[in-house]
């Protein structure tokens, strides 16, 4: 059985190379079909992945209504006000809380010839580290004791590290602030969460211009309270339902501008944390604080991006568009390949007569379908890798993601096998149906 | 030319022409949908800033300062930078066309707030401001210099000068000088002035036709919304003006943070953002490029083996008196009929496409007048992949008849 199929191999790859034109054009358009489609999943896939594999189920996105304007929004807004977040967070009804908001920290180098610049900072609360699985290369995250007692401490990024310690142990030196400085307790180690889950929102204001929610990590993590004293007066405001009469300090303004993430282990725990919600809502309303009608939302992280289409529609619209390429592509080549095989009826015909099944001569026919589709595939990886190199080419913040990935081996080698059945069934089944008797009479 | 024999010799190529035509379908459907998606982006490209000359601006953002004496800094700076060669003047700012969002808020048109008007982007600017921009009032009058004070978070009341188009959407067909909009009950705005449309800073957040929903405030140099600056500059000078500025920034409170990524001739800034609807565009017409190619070689390949198995029936005809040019025409006639049942299936197959897109993306209806379009490039295509070929079998020699077995 391997022989005969040996056989064949050698029969089709002699067939390839009789014909180098179409073969080369067959190749050519599988080869484009596929490296485009490559190209595209790899993004696709990389934007579309869990951030967190191993727990994201696990991890939640409570949202209230906790507006008071005449306008009642279907959606919860996508971020909390201050009381709502920080009350949540000290009821500690989850397993694990994160309170955070986001801002530019200005930092003031020290060294001679340094200019301030401002680094992207995360304010959040101890939690947030076991939270999200953070990796640690120096230090550690600080205590749950500094979040309240306000601690002037803080843990930087990598790129932080690098930028102003040469990469070196600064566990215990001073990051020196605008308004003071602020004590190192730990480095991170390399970490680029993709999409960047924790700071993700307002997804659908976006137009499908999602590609901001790829950018790259936080290089300045301050205790939440601390950043509240250091850093007042610029944090990423999703909203105000009135005109605030402070834009410094946010704590009692009527604005939407801090977000809390939960950890609950288990469903049963996820069903009482959407209860708590729900009694929160109603005693707030009950107090007059809220006056809106309870709306809350408990989604898991995955649900979470859904919500918030984290692929940008430039991708999607990529992808499709890969696909309706190789679409084309494959009908080309069935038809080339229709027109080689049954250029060589005769070929087949004293083959059937000297004795060759139907079978046989199908098997050989798919033979040299899954040599041009092979050789296609091998271009399609080149392409692919050129494709993605492209893709880092372009100013965009998920560039840097754009790497060639050993699944894509996988993809691609199953993409070509798959486009060789789609093109090579037909054109193979056509030339089995050959009748010996009218071939071998014609010339 | 009779077209019953050229269908009945079609008829005995059923899989190849099933092909054929299925391919040409398939790359009509998909060719007009990319024309479609280029069109919209190029749309996307034709937005005007609004304002006079406005390519001779730049644009220097900072993060402010929290200094007590946050108006003599700003009036420092302000000093240094109208010193600089090549700027003709500046004035204090939030924000820009294709700057950074720094004023976006939804607003009432009364007092109530039982009337929504629209969600807006509001630009503020220190004395002078719309001079150095370049904002032209179509009616009513600017700010007096009164109307430029100090305050917190928003000026409580007072004029607003609107874009035109913001006008016209908000009272279709009616004057808007003299009506007011409310923010709350605290802060209501009445329109003295009605400039031509000015771009968002960001327009790519709205939507496009929401692109023009600009209003223009009075404040105090040194009131929040005045840290960042606008020059108008000798345009050839432009890029050593920034950097002019940065230096000057720098040397006056070297704590002051300027965010040079957001800063930029506005030329610049609004080549930044192009830049991804530039890099579709190519994408799509490079899509464009390669289908057409594909497609076109095939039709060569399948005509090319068409020709060589027929060489004997060509003879034939030649021998009884068919002369080159009836050769020729009878395989361009024949590609013109495969490609018109390509179109006729791709017509339905692209409108299905744009159905689907629509309904999933951000994607207009197809334009009817691209089905056209994209029939006479489909058919030109086929004409012109169909000549090599439907050549070689004009020149077959009548002989070929007689000297086949």
């Amino acid at each position: 059985m391997r022989d005969i199929h040996g056989y064949y191999l050698r029969l089709a790859l002699r067939s390839v190379a009789r014909t180098p034109w179409i073969s080369a054009l067959m190749v050519l358009a599988i080869g484009l079909g596929i490296g485009a489609c490559i190209t595209t999943l790899t993004v696709y896939h990389l934007l579309s992945g869990d951030p967190l594999p191993q727990k994201s189920s696990r991890i939640f996105y409570p949202q209230v209504d906790p507006e008071t304007s005449t306008f009642v929004r279907r959606d919860p807004p996508d971020l909390m006000d201050y009381t709502s977040a920080v009350d949540l967070w000290k009821s500690e009804r989850a397993d694990r809380q994160a309170v955070m908001t986001n801002s530019p920290l200005k930092i003031l180098p020290t060294g001679a010839g340094t200019t301030a610049f401002d680094a992207p900072s995360l304010e959040t609360t101890h939690d947030f580290f076991p939270m999200f699985d953070v990796p640690f290369q120096y230090g550690g995250p600080w205590s749950v004791a500094d979040d309240t007692a306000r601690a002037q401490v803080a843990v930087i990024s990598k790129s932080l590290n690098d930028r102003l310690f040469g990469g070196g142990n600064s566990v215990g030196h001073m990051l020196p602030l605008a308004h003071g400085a602020v004590r190192i307790v730990g480095v991170l180690k390399h970490w680029r969460p993709a999409p960047m889950f924790f700071e993700v929102l307002a997804g659908r204001y976006s137009h499908g211009d999602t590609s901001g929610f790829y950018v790259k990590a936080p290089q300045v993590y301050l205790p939440f309270f601390t950043g509240m004293q250091l850093n007042a007066g610029h944090f990423q405001v999703f909203t105000c339902w009135k005109i605030p009469t402070d834009t410094v300090n946010l704590e009692n303004q009527p604005c939407d501008w801090v977000s809390l993430w939960v950890q609950l282990d288990t469903a049963a725990k996820a069903q009482a944390y959407h209860r708590y919600l729900v009694d929160y809502s109603d005693q707030q309303r009950a107090l007059g604080r809220f006056t809106h009608p309870t709306n809350v939302r408990l989604m898991d992280l995955m649900q979470w991006l859904a919500y918030n289409r984290v692929v940008p529609s430039d991708v999607h619209m990529q992808t499709i568009l890969a696909w309706a390429f190789l679409a084309i592509c494959l009908v080309n080549v069935a038809g080339l390949l229709l027109t080689k095989l049954l250029r060589r009826s005769s070929e087949y015909g004293v083959r059937r007569a000297l004795g060759a099944s139907r079978k046989a001569i199908f098997a050989q026919c798919l033979w040299e379908a899954l040599v041009i589709g092979l050789l296609g595939g091998l271009l399609g990886l080149l392409l692919a890798v050129a494709g993605l190199w492209m893709v880092r080419q372009q100013p965009v913040a998920y560039a840097d993601l754009a790497q060639p990935d050993p699944r894509m081996l996988a993809l691609t080698v199953g993409l070509a096998l798959l486009a060789s059945v789609a093109f090579g069934l037909w054109p193979a089944w056509r030339a089995s149906r050959i009748s010996p008797a009218q071939q071998i009479k014609a010339p | 030319m009779s077209i019953r024999p050229m269908v009945s010799a079609l008829t005995r190529h059923r899989a190849s022409v099933v092909i054929l035509v299925l391919e040409i379908a398939l790359t009509f459907a998909v060719v007009s949908n990319a024309f479609a998606l280029i069109m919209q982006r190029v749309a996307r490209l034709q937005l005007r800033t609004g304002l006079d000359d406005g390519s001779h601006l730049v644009y220097v953002n900072t993060a402010g300062t929290d200094r007590p004496d946050v108006g003599a800094i700003y009036a420092t700076i302000l000093d240094a930078l109208q010193r600089i060669p090549g700027v003709l003047s500046a004035a204090a700012v939030n924000t820009v066309p294709f700057g950074p969002r720094e004023g976006t808020a939804g607003f009432d048109l009364d007092s109530a707030g039982t009337h929504f008007g629209r969600v807006a982007d509001f630009y503020y600017g220190a004395p002078g401001y719309l001079h150095v921009m370049g904002v032209r009032l179509i009616a009513g009058r600017e700010f007096d210099s009164s109307a430029y004070r100090g305050f917190k978070v928003m000026p409580p009341s007072g004029g607003v000068i609107i874009s035109q188009k913001l006008a016209t959407l908000l009272w279709p067909g009616r004057n808007a000088l003299g009506r007011s909009i409310w923010l709350g009950k605290e802060h209501h705005y009445q329109i003295i002035g009605i400039a031509a449309s000015v771009l968002r800073p960001d327009p790519g957040y709205a939507g496009i036709e929401d692109a023009y929903d600009s209003l223009f405030l009075p404040a105090e140099l040194g009131a929040p919304q005045t840290g960042s600056y606008v020059l108008r500059t000798d345009p050839a000078r432009r890029q050593a003006v920034l950097h002019a500025a940065y230096a000057a920034i720098q040397r006056i409170d070297p704590r002051l943070v300027v965010d040079r990524d957001s800063s930029g001739s506005i030329t610049d800034l609004r080549r930044a953002f192009e830049k991804n609807n530039r890099i579709m565009i190519g994408l799509l017409g490079g899509v464009i490029v390669a289908l057409m190619l594909v497609t076109g070689l095939g039709i060569m390949g399948l005509t090319g083996f068409w020709v060589q198995q027929r060489t004997r029936q060509i003879g034939v005809r030649r021998a009884l008196g068919a002369r080159r040019v009836d050769i020729l025409r009878y395989f361009q006639t024949e590609n013109l009929l495969l490609a018109t049942a390509g179109i006729a299936l791709g017509c339905a197959a692209a409108i299905g496409i744009n159905v689907w897109l629509m309904a999933h993306y951000a994607v207009p209806r197809l334009p009817v007048m691209y089905l056209p379009l994209g029939a006479l490039l489909l058919w030109g295509l086929g004409q012109l992949a169909v000549l090599g070929p439907a050549l070689r079998a004009a020149r077959v020699a009548p002989t070929v008849a007689m000297r086949a077995a």
